[in-house]
C-alpha cells in the first residue's frame, strides 16, 4: 500500500455552523494503479485530495484520523518535514491549469523553481531535465514554449506543462484533481491518455479525482465513490461498472450515455446532494434513494467489505 | 513592440495633462481675477508697471491670442517675476526645487519600503497581533494632519529632548568648516559622493523629522493596499499550487505573492507621490525646510501669484512624470501589458 | 408603494445597517465619534463655556495660560478659552467639509451618469478630462485656486469643491456601465422612458451605496484638506476659529505654549479618525472578504 487513510475527518468551522466536508473516511491505495475518486461536486473529493498533503485552508481543519504515506503519518508530521514530501514524493496536477500557473513568471521558470528548490539542481541540470520531461508529456517545441508566459499558451499545453512539473521530482504518488474539467473535450482524451501512461510506462501511482464516470471507465484501475463526505462504495473498476451495488453508484453509471448498451429505462437521480452542514440522519443517501428501507432513516450503515477488494456502505448488503 | 506603443501612449498622455495644467493656470491667472495685469505686476505696482504688464501680457488682444502668448511664455521659461523675491519665478524654482525633491524622495522611499514590507507581513499573517497593530497604526497615520504631527515630533524630540535638530536642512557652520558645496542640490547625495561623512550625518539628522512626518501618509496607504492585494492573491490557484509543491516560503512570498500583488501597490505609490508633494507645502513650513513648499507659503502671504502658479505648475508636471515612470514599471512587471 | 410603506421600508433598512454597524467595534466607535462631533457642531454656540471668546476679544490677564480647571485646554495669545474655540471650530470644519463633499458628489455624479449612460464620444471626452484632473494632485490645484480667489473659508470651499469631483465621476461611471445593460433598465427603455427618468429613477438609487461609503471616508479627507488650507493661510479668516489656522497662528509664538498646538490638532485627528473608521467599517460590511480572510491559506 502506498497510501492508507484511517478514520479521516476534515471539518470547516464557520461562525454559526460546522461543515463536515470529510467524515470517517477509510481508504487504501495500492501501488502502481490509477485510483479514481468519484463524486458530485460538494461531495468532499477535492477536500480529500488537499487533505492528503495537508493544504486545507482555514477555517478548515483535520479533526482526527491518520494518513499513512508508506509508513509516515502525514497528519503528525511537522510543516518542515511535510515540505520534504510535498513536491518531492507527492505532486499535484491542478484542476484548472490556466489559473494554476503564476501569470507573471515564464512557464520554464516555474518548472525551474521546483527543480532548483526541491531537487537542489543547478540551473543547467534543471533545464536539461525540464526539457526531457516536457518531451515526455509530448509538449511541442519545449525549448520555445518554456520561455512563454502562461497567458500565451492554451489550456491543454499548460496542463501538459503541469504534468511535466508533477513528474520533475520523480514522485511516488501523483494527485490529479479533476485534471480535465477545465479543458476542451477534444483535449481531455489526450490528457487522460497521458495520465494512464504515467502508470503503465513509468510505474507511478495516480489518484484521479473526477465527477465523470466516463473518465473513470477509461482511465482507472480501482475506484472509490464518495457521497456527502463519505465513501459509499469501492472496488476494482471492472466489477464496479459491470455490477454496481450501491444505488448511488448505479445512478452515476446510468447517467453516462453509452452506445453499446441498450438501456431499458433511464434512472434519473432525483433531488440534490445534502448540505454538508446539515447532513440527514441515518444513511446520508436515503432521501434520494428509491430502495430506502425504514432502517435507512434511523441508522447509518457501516462500510462493509464483501471480499478483500469490494466494499459498500448500504443496508441492502448487510 | 507593444511595450513601445504603450510607452508612446503614456507620453502622449503626459503632454495632454501638461496641456490641461497650463490651461487651468491660464484660466486662473487671466480669467478669474478681475485684473490680471495687477496680478502679473503685483499688488504694489505703479501705473506704468501695470500698463507695461498689460502690453506684455497682450491683455488688449482677444482671449485666444492671450492664450497663445501664455503658451509661448510658458515654453520659453518666461514665467513672470516673483513679487517677494524680485527674481524671475523660474530662477526661484530652480533654487528651491532640489530641497523639496530630496525631502519627497526620502519620504517616499522610507514610507513605501516599510509599507510594502509590513503590508506583506500583515496580509500573510492576517488576523494576527501584528496585523491588528498595523491596521490601527495605519488608520491613525491616515487621520493625523501632517503639519500637526510634524509640530508634535518637533516639540518632543527636538525642543524638549534635544535629540534632533529643530529646523533647517543642515548646519551652515559645519558646511563652511568642511568646505561643502552642493552640485546637484541634493545635500544627502552630494555629501555622500564627496565622502563628507560628518556633513552626510548632519544632513540625515536634519531630514529625519520632516522626512518621517511626510512618510506617514505613503506608509499607511501603501500598507493597507499591500495587505488587501496580498490577501486577494493568497486565495489564487497558483499560490495553492506552489504551496502543494512545498516551495520555500521566501520564494512563495516574493515570487508568487508579492509579484502578483504589485500592480495596485504601484498605482497607489504613484498617487501617494502627489500626497507627499502637497504635504511638502505644510511640512516645509513647520521645519523651515528651504524648499518650494516654503516658497509657496511665503508667496501666499504676499499674494505673489506668478510665484504660486509657477510653482504649482512645476509640482504638477513632476507628479505626472513620476506617474509616467510608475506606469512604465507597471508594464515591466506585468507581462500581459508588455506583450 | 405608498409613502408610509416606503417610509417603513427605509426605516427598516436604516435599522438593519445600524445593527450591522454595532457588530463591528471599529465602525461603531467611528459612528459614536461622528455623532458626538455632529452634536457639538450643531449646538456649539450654546454649549461652549465662554461664548464671547468665539469672536475677536482680548483678555489681557489670561494670555497664554496653560490648561487649568477653568480653562481645560488653556488659553490662547489673546487670552481666549481654547476649549471654546476648539469646539466651535468643529462647526466651521464640519460644515465646510460637508459642503465640499456634497459638491464633489453632485458634480461627480452628474458627470459620471452622463458619461456612463450615453457612452461613445461624450464618455470619451468627459473621462479624458476627468483622468487629466486625477493626474494632477488635487490639494495642490486647490491651493492654486484658493490663492487666486483670495483668503476666506468660502474661497477654500470653492477651491476644494472644484477639485473634489473626479473620483466620484469615475466611481459613478463604472457603476452605471455595470448596470446599464441590466434587464430592468432595458425594459424601462423599451417602454419609452426618457434617459433622465431612467438615470434618476433606476440607476441613481442603485449606486447610492458605494457613493455613501466613499463620501463617509471622504469627509475625513475633506476635514484634513480644510485644515491644511487653513494652516497655510488659505482658510477661515480670524477671528473665526478653525483648527488649521489656530495651529498656524499659535506656531508664530514658538513651541512654549504647547497646549495651543496640541489641542486643535487632536480635534482634527479625532474628527478624521471618526469618519475614516465609519467609512472603513461600512466598506468591510459590504465586502467582508478582507476581514475574515476565509479560504486564504496560511503560509
Amino acid at each position: 500500500m502506498i497510501l492508507k487513510i484511517c478514520d479521516l475527518r476534515v471539518y470547516y468551522f464557520l461562525r454559526d455552523k460546522v461543515v463536515r466536508a470529510i467524515d470517517k473516511i477509510d481508504l487504501e491505495v495500492p501501488e502502481g494503479v490509477v485510483f479514481g475518486i468519484v463524486g458530485e461536486s460538494g461531495s468532499g473529493k477535492s477536500t480529500l485530495a488537499h487533505a492528503i498533503i495537508r493544504l486545507i485552508p482555514p477555517p478548515g481543519r483535520i479533526v482526527s484520523g491518520s494518513i499513512f504515506f508508506r509508513d509516515l503519518d502525514l497528519v503528525k508530521l511537522s510543516e518542515k518535514e511535510l515540505n520534504k514530501i510535498r513536491g518531492n514524493r507527492i505532486t499535484m496536477i491542478p484542476q484548472d491549469p490556466i489559473s494554476s500557473f503564476n501569470p507573471t513568471v515564464r512557464i520554464g521558470d516555474q518548472l525551474l523553481d521546483v527543480a532548483i528548490h526541491k531537487l537542489g539542481l543547478s540551473r543547467r541540470e534543471a533545464a536539461k531535465i525540464i526539457i526531457e520531461k516536457l518531451k515526455l508529456v509530448r509538449m511541442p517545441s519545449p525549448e520555445i514554449n518554456m520561455r512563454k508566459y502562461p497567458h500565451e499558451l492554451s489550456g491543454g499545453m499548460l496542463q501538459r506543462a503541469a504534468i511535466a512539473m508533477a513528474l520533475l521530482p520523480d514522485p511516488d504518488l501523483i494527485i490529479a484533481d479533476e485534471p480535465t474539467t477545465a479543458l476542451d473535450v477534444t483535449i481531455q482524451a489526450a490528457i487522460l491518455k497521458l495520465i494512464r501512461d504515467l502508470v503503465d510506462d513509468l510505474k507511478k501511482t495516480v489518484i484521479l479525482i473526477t465527477h465523470n464516470m466516463g473518465i473513470v471507465a477509461e482511465t482507472c484501475d480501482k475506484i472509490a465513490v464518495m457521497y456527502a463526505g463519505q465513501i459509499v462504495e469501492l472496488g476494482d473498476v471492472y466489477d464496479m461498472l459491470s455490477e454496481p451495488l450501491h444505488p448511488y453508484t448505479r445512478a452515476l453509471i446510468m447517467a453516462v450515455p453509452r452506445a453499446d448498451r441498450e438501456i431499458e429505462r433511464l434512472e434519473p437521480l432525483v433531488g440534490e446532494p445534502p448540505s454538508l452542514s446539515d447532513i440527514p440522519r441515518g444513511c446520508r443517501f436515503h432521501p434520494r434513494c428509491r430502495l430506502a428501507k425504514p432502517i435507512c432513516k434511523r441508522e447509518e450503515p457501516p462500510l462493509r467489505y464483501l471480499d478483500s477488494k469490494r466494499a459498500v456502505r448500504c443496508w441492502l448488503y448487510v | 513592440m507593444r511595450l513601445l506603443f504603450y510607452i508612446a501612449r503614456r507620453i502622449a498622455w503626459l503632454f495632454f495633462v501638461i496641456f490641461i495644467v497650463v490651461t487651468i493656470t491660464f484660466i486662473l491667472s487671466h480669467v478669474v481675477p478681475s485684473n490680471p495685469a495687477l496680478i502679473w505686476a503685483g499688488p504694489h505696482a505703479t501705473k506704468q508697471e501695470i500698463e507695461k504688464a498689460i502690453k506684455e501680457l497682450g491683455l488688449d488682444k482677444p482671449l485666444i491670442v492671450q492664450y497663445l502668448i501664455y503658451w509661448k511664455n510658458f515654453l520659453t521659461g518666461n514665467w513672470g517675476v516673483s513679487i517677494h523675491t524680485r527674481r524671475p519665478v523660474i530662477e526661484d524654482i530652480k533654487t528651491y526645487l532640489p530641497a523639496t525633491m530630496e525631502l519627497a524622495f526620502f519620504a517616499m522611499f522610507v514610507g513605501t519600503t516599510l509599507g510594502v514590507l509590513l503590508g506583506l507581513i500583515s496580509g500573510v499573517k492576517y488576523n494576527s497581533v501584528i496585523d491588528h497593530v498595523c491596521r490601527i497604526v495605519s488608520l491613525e497615520f491616515i487621520a493625523v494632519p501632517m503639519f500637526w504631527l510634524g509640530i508634535m515630533l518637533q516639540l518632543v524630540l527636538a525642543y524638549k529632548l534635544h535629540l534632533l535638530p529643530l529646523t533647517g536642512r543642515y548646519d551652515p557652520e559645519l558646511a563652511a568648516a568642511t568646505g561643502f558645496h552642493t552640485i546637484t542640490g541634493f545635500v544627502l547625495l552630494d555629501s555622500l559622493l564627496e565622502g563628507n561623512i560628518p556633513m552626510f550625518i548632519d544632513a540625515l539628522k536634519h531630514i529625519l523629522l520632516p522626512g518621517l512626518t511626510l512618510a506617514t501618509g505613503p506608509f499607511a496607504i501603501v500598507l493597507r493596499v499591500t495587505r488587501a492585494s496580498v490577501l486577494e492573491v493568497l486565495g489564487r490557484d497558483y499560490v495553492r499550487h506552489a504551496l502543494s509543491y512545498g516551495l520555500p516560503r521566501k520564494v512563495i512570498m516574493f515570487k508568487y505573492v508579492l509579484r502578483n500583488a504589485l500592480s495596485p501597490i504601484l498605482t497607489v505609490i504613484g498617487l501617494e507621490f502627489g500626497y507627499v508633494l502637497s504635504g511638502n507645502f505644510v511640512v516645509e513650513e513647520v521645519f523651515e525646510w528651504p524648499g518650494l513648499g516654503r516658497y509657496v507659503f511665503e508667496s501666499i502671504l504676499n499674494s505673489d501669484y506668478p510665484a504660486i502658479l509657477g510653482s504649482v505648475t512645476v509640482i504638477a508636471i513632476i507628479y505626472v512624470i513620476v506617474n509616467l515612470i510608475v506606469d512604465i514599471v507597471y508594464a515591466l512587471v506585468n507581462p500581459k501589458v508588455r506583450y | 408603494m405608498s409613502i408610509s410603506s416606503r417610509l417603513i421600508y427605509w426605516l427598516r433598512g436604516a435599522l438593519n445597517t445600524l445593527r450591522l454597524v454595532r457588530q463591528s467595534t471599529l465602525a461603531f466607535s467611528g459612528l459614536c465619534i461622528v455623532s458626538a462631533l455632529a452634536f457639538i457642531a450643531i449646538t456649539a454656540p450654546y454649549i461652549v463655556p465662554y461664548p464671547e471668546d468665539i469672536g475677536a476679544i482680548v483678555h489681557p490677564s489670561l494670555i497664554n495660560k496653560p490648561p487649568s480647571l477653568a480653562h481645560p485646554f488653556g488659553t490662547d495669545w489673546f487670552g481666549r478659552d481654547l476649549l471654546t474655540r476648539c469646539l466651535y471650530a468643529a462647526r466651521v470644519s464640519l460644515s465646510a467639509s460637508l459642503i465640499v463633499v456634497l459638491a464633489g458628489v453632485c458634480i461627480g455624479t452628474i458627470i459620471g451618469l452622463i458619461a456612463g449612460y450615453f457612452g461613445g464620444i461624450v464618455d470619451e471626452v468627459l473621462m479624458r478630462v476627468t483622468d487629466a484632473f486625477l493626474s494632477i494632485p488635487s490639494l495642490i490645484l486647490a491651493i492654486a485656486i484658493a490663492a487666486v480667489l483670495g483668503h476666506g473659508i468660502t474661497n477654500a470651499i470653492i477651491a476644494l469643491s472644484v477639485t473634489w469631483w473626479p473620483w466620484y465621476a469615475r466611481l459613478v461611471r463604472g457603476e452605471v456601465i455595470n448596470i446599464r445593460n441590466e434587464v430592468y433598465i432595458l425594459a424601462a427603455r423599451a417602454m419609452g422612458a426618457s434617459s433622465w427618468y431612467i438615470m434618476f429613477r433606476h440607476i441613481l438609487p442603485n449606486i447610492a451605496g458605494p457613493i455613501l461609503v466613499n463620501a463617509s471616508m471622504d469627509m475625513g479627507f475633506a476635514i484634513l484638506a480644510i485644515a491644511s488650507l487653513g494652516f497655510i493661510g488659505l482658510g477661515a479668516v480670524p477671528p473665526t476659529p478653525e483648527w488649521g489656522s489656530m495651529i498656524s497662528a499659535a506656531l508664530q509664538y514658538g513651541l512654549d505654549y504647547w497646549w495651543e498646538l496640541v489641542f486643535p490638532g487632536l480635534m482634527i485627528f479625532i474628527a478624521v479618525l471618526g469618519f475614516n473608521l465609519l467609512g472603513d467599517g461600512l466598506r468591510d460590511l459590504l465586502d467582508p472578504r478582507f476581514r475574515t480572510g476565509r479560504g486564504v491559506p496560511r503560509i
